[in-house]
């Protein structure tokens, strides 16, 4: 992928794009907002990573200035602001997910590899496949090898998500976030307790898992192959 | 004290204008008692002169005039102390009769003083007055006059009056004023001095009170509320600096000795990873009780009232239940939700906050009371109110703690072992607030019982 990122600490910089660069992908890195606009309108990048804070311009007006230039490609949001204010302000000029520091890398790889894969212009997937798992996003309907299984609304919403992400990992926040609407740390295991419940209907009674643990991160579906 | 400082003083300036205002309108008063009095006896006066006038003019005339002559000559004699002055004179102006001679022609009223005058009788005053007139007869002019002294009299009584009538005035006013001039002083100087004292730093000096329940205790009643209101917040702030500074300190100092255990053990590398790790919890729960007051400051700043929109309490607190009783069901706890509200329970928020706020409470409940538990959640409605009640069998909080729970990083002594940051109350007595509502704890007979109450917009 190709990745520009926008972040004018050196330290923070410097742990971001080594770690994006073991992962193989390719980042060019800016620490001035003005240049930033320039070459974001100018190249085709995959994700654009954006701190909040920038010297000489804002996060903010970046972000609006490349979205009035017409370009869709998805921005992942860093801010140390970490208020519902400020994540909302974000998400209102046009960051498609934000993320507040300090974070784990894992957290951030997470949030931007399902930048990269979300269909940003082509029509909604109805129809999501891992495996023999199929779920329908329209009829509600979930099959794995043939046979219907029911799940409640929120194990469903659970399941839509990872199959959105499938094959990349999906962290405990992210989670949190998109199928709780809690933007909050909870103190008891909830995203563990539902990915158990979920486990024991589409996985437990069949021979091959499909839900896998990324210890330290959160969890992926693949079929393994 | 000098002149000055007294004039700047709101009571004595008060008295002063009151006293001066008062002063000049007991002079005003005088002033009008007097004219319209002495018009009055001179009115009287001149009566009686015209009457006297009409009595003797009636033998005016050819044939009676001697007759008036010797009448008047033997008034004027008759009259010992000459309360009347009387002249009867011929055409030609010579002096005919009476105990007076030579008084100047005018057709108008006049005040003759007694020393002006040639009296043949000569007694009394010598600035006694005379108010007198001409009047024209046929065969010459008489003239009468009375003594005015009356008016005098009356004047210097009023004069003697207003003299001890206005000093005893001041005096009295002069006390009076003093008096509550000084009393309002007091008070004033008594609710200054406090004042003072807390811009020194003594934050717990209040003003003082008279009992009287008047404005001025109004004031002080507020002024000691906002006192108390800003001791509480200054102590929130130290307890919270000293607090956060206690509860930092551990896993800090737990991180170093982990980092330092990493550096000795970096031969092993399972250790090593078991050490970071280790490290990287350490340091996401420090992140995390930053993060937690944070939030919580920004709750308190209200900023998020803004986005408040309706919400339906019923719905919010089944989709708590929905999250959370699969979470209760693996802690061997129960946790249930009912109503007895029919429709829906509006109520004006920000839903993300109030399913934090129950979320809290819940979680509270699962981590805090051993397996067994059972938690209910439960919504009613009163006259202008939505009661929910979240409720558990547990060990509840004693009596005497649950005001400390919600202080910022406050824990109970049997929760230090279990990881928490003391800020969970802390947030949800932030969010409660944020929406109007208000929180209890209470004992649920065994278990704790917490009670919020969101007004009805």
């Amino acid at each position: 992928m190709r990745i520009l990122l926008l972040e004018d600490d050196q330290n923070t910089a410097a742990y971001i794009l080594k770690g994006l660069e073991e992962e193989g992908h390719t980042v060019d890195h800016l620490a001035d907002g003005r240049d930033a606009v320039a070459q974001a309108v100018a190249e085709n990048y995959d994700v654009i990573i954006l701190d909040r804070m920038l010297p000489s311009l804002d996060g903010l007006a970046i972000i609006k200035t490349i979205r009035s230039a017409g370009r869709g490609v998805p921005v992942l949001f860093l801010t140390a602001l970490g208020g519902v204010d400020d994540r909302v302000e974000g998400l209102d000029a046009g960051a498609d997910d934000y993320l507040v520091k300090p974070f784990a890398f894992s957290e951030l790889l997470a949030r931007v590899n399902a930048l990269a894969r979300r269909p940003h212009t082509k029509g909604e997937e109805t129809r999501l496949k891992v495996g023999d798992l199929e779920i329908d996003l329209v009829s509600r309907k979930v099959t794995r090898g043939g046979d219907v299984i029911d799940l409640q609304p929120r194990e469903f919403r659970l399941l839509e998500v990872l199959m959105r992400n499938r094959g990349r990992v999906v962290t405990r926040t992210m989670l949190l976030e998109r199928v709780w609407s809690f933007h909050f740390d909870p103190k008891t295991s909830v995203v563990e307790t539902h990915i158990s419940r979920l486990r024991a209907k589409i996985d437990k009674p069949y021979r091959k898992e499909l839900i896998h643990t990324i210890r330290g991160s959160g969890y992926t579906v693949h079929d393994g192959t | 004290m000098t002149a000055r400082d007294l004039l700047k003083r709101t009571p004595f300036r008060l008295a002063a204008t009151f006293s001066l205002f008062f002063i000049t309108t007991i002079l005003a008063l005088f002033t009008v008692v007097y004219l319209v009095a002495s018009a009055r006896l001179v009115a009287d006066i001149r009566d009686r002169v015209e009457t006297t006038l009409d009595s003797l003019a009636a033998l005016d005339g050819e044939r009676t005039f001697d007759d008036l002559v010797g009448l008047v000559a033997s008034e004027s004699e008759s009259v010992r102390d000459p309360d009347f002055i009387m002249e009867l004179v011929d055409k030609k102006g010579n002096f005919l009769a009476g105990n007076v001679r030579g008084v100047k022609d005018s057709n108008q009223w006049m005040t003759l003083k007694r020393a002006d005058l040639f009296l043949t009788l000569d007694r009394g005053e010598p600035d006694d007055e005379f108010l007198a007139i001409w009047r024209p007869l046929v065969k010459g002019k008489l003239l009468v006059g009375s003594d005015n002294s009356e008016v005098k009299q009356m004047k210097s009584f009023l004069q003697k009056l207003l003299g001890y009538g206005l000093v005893a005035a001041f005096l009295a006013i002069a006390l009076c004023a003093t008096y509550f001039a000084r009393e309002t002083q007091h008070r004033i100087d008594a609710f200054a001095r406090p004042l003072a004292r807390v811009s020194q730093g003594e934050i717990t000096a209040r003003v003082p009170t008279s009992g009287q329940q008047d404005d001025i205790d109004q004031v002080a009643l507020q002024v000691n509320g906002m006192l108390g209101n800003l001791q509480r917040l200054i102590e929130n702030v130290n307890q919270s600096s000293s607090d956060i500074a206690h509860d930092l300190k551990k896993p800090l100092g737990r991180l170093r000795q982990r980092l330092d255990d990493a550096r000795r053990g970096a031969g092993d590398k399972v250790e090593f990873e078991g050490a970071i790790e280790g490290a990287l919890n350490d340091i996401d729960s420090i992140s995390e009780t930053f993060d937690a007051l944070l939030r919580i400051t920004q709750i308190e700043a209200g900023a998020r009232k803004a986005r408040f929109v309706t919400v339906d309490l019923s719905l919010l607190l089944a989709d708590v239940r929905d999250v959370y009783d699969v979470v209760a069901e693996d802690s061997s706890d129960r946790l249930t939700y009912s109503t007895t509200c029919t429709g829906p329970a509006h109520v004006r928020g920000d839903p993300e906050l109030l399913v934090q706020l129950f979320a809290n409470l819940v979680e509270n409940s699962i981590r805090h009371c051993p397996g067994g538990t059972e938690i209910s959640i439960h919504l009613t409605t009163e006259p202008g109110i939505y009661r929910v009640t979240v409720a558990d069998t547990g060990p509840g909080i004693p009596e005497a703690e649950r005001d400390h729970v919600f202080r910022r990083l406050y824990r109970l002594e049997r929760a230090r072992s279990t990881d928490g940051s003391g800020l969970g109350l802390s947030l949800v007595a932030a969010i409660v607030e944020l929406h109007g509502a208000k929180i209890d704890l209470g004992d649920n007979a065994p278990g704790l019982r917490a009670e919020v109450r969101f007004p009805i917009v």
